[in-house]
């Protein structure tokens, strides 16, 4: 592939060979670092785990005796008319920020 | 170093000029550019066992990773002006004359300060027509963007950024 035909225009900016090697010693590190990061050991992976269930549990615990603190539930328990004046609140921002984004 | 990584060192020293172009046209601080580049190359690492792909599909790959990391950069450190925009152009003239690794004149410093004024994905498409020389075909290939999209984007990005250039000319001929 000829990278040439990527550089129409020449914009002005230069990469020294320096730019480069400092660029691979950083990059270097990186690969490195991503190597120590897998060689986590086994029990540490268990108690994140594990941690991790219990979070969850008394999440799903709490969520089962308190049935109306999720934002799901708020928004099933609203009527018909709260429901409308938010659908058009949010038709409203919609629009709004559809002025501010770009084409794509 | 293990196999890979042999292989590894070699291609990106063969490209990491290419990718730090892109993302010093799109965030025009060297050291955010510099930034982005190292992260699009530790990010190919992590993937470069897995990828099966010929040369050219790697580099296509490489400059997708780059699209990815300098539109999102570039919305990062995208803060919202404060200044009016002629004070701004021209600050951000200077701040690119005066890089070490810049070697044009006062109009390409002004153009590059002009791009950095663009919406990111505006900005993105605008380089990679200019400077990159890249086909709507090739850009929609990369983006899943339809060429129209991509053709709508660059044609605002241009006339904003001849408004700026034609002002710059205005006040090189008047002198102030």
């Amino acid at each position: 592939m000829n990278l040439n035909q990527y550089r129409t225009q020449d914009d002005g900016f230069r990469c020294q060979s320096e730019q480069i090697d400092a660029a691979w010693q950083v990059v270097q590190l990186g690969i490195n670092q991503g190597r120590d990061a897998r060689r986590t050991p086994v029990w540490r992976l268990a108690a994140a785990a594990a941690v991790l269930i219990g979070i969850a549990g008394f999440m799903l615990f709490d969520v089962q005796t308190e049935p109306c603190q999720t934002f799901l539930c708020q928004l099933e328990a609203l009527s018909d008319e709260e429901m409308s004046e938010l659908s058009n609140l949010l038709v409203e921002d919609e629009a709004f920020f559809s002025d501010l984004d770009e084409e794509w | 170093m293990n196999p890979s990584e042999v292989e590894f060192e070699p291609w990106m020293r063969k490209h990491y000029a290419l990718v730090l172009s892109q993302s010093r046209r799109m965030l025009l601080v060297p050291e955010d550019a510099e930034d982005v580049a190292q992260q699009v190359f530790i990010k190919a690492w992590k993937a470069w066992s897995s990828f099966d792909g010929n040369g050219p599909q790697r580099v296509a790959w490489l400059l997708k990773i780059t699209r990815n990391a300098s539109v999102d950069a570039a919305r990062k450190r995208n803060v919202r002006r404060m200044a009016p925009l002629d004070v701004v152009l021209e600050e951000r003239t200077a701040q690119v004359l005066s890089s070490p690794d810049f070697d044009g004149d006062v109009v390409l410093a002004r153009l590059h300060a002009a791009i950095s004024t663009l919406p990111p994905r505006q900005r993105w498409v605008f380089q990679a027509r200019y400077f990159g020389g890249r086909s709507y075909a090739d850009l929609a290939k990369e983006t899943g963007k339809s060429e129209g999209a991509l053709k709508a984007s660059f044609h605002h990005a241009r006339k904003k950024i001849e408004s700026f250039i034609q002002e710059l000319a205005a006040e090189m001929i008047t002198g102030h």
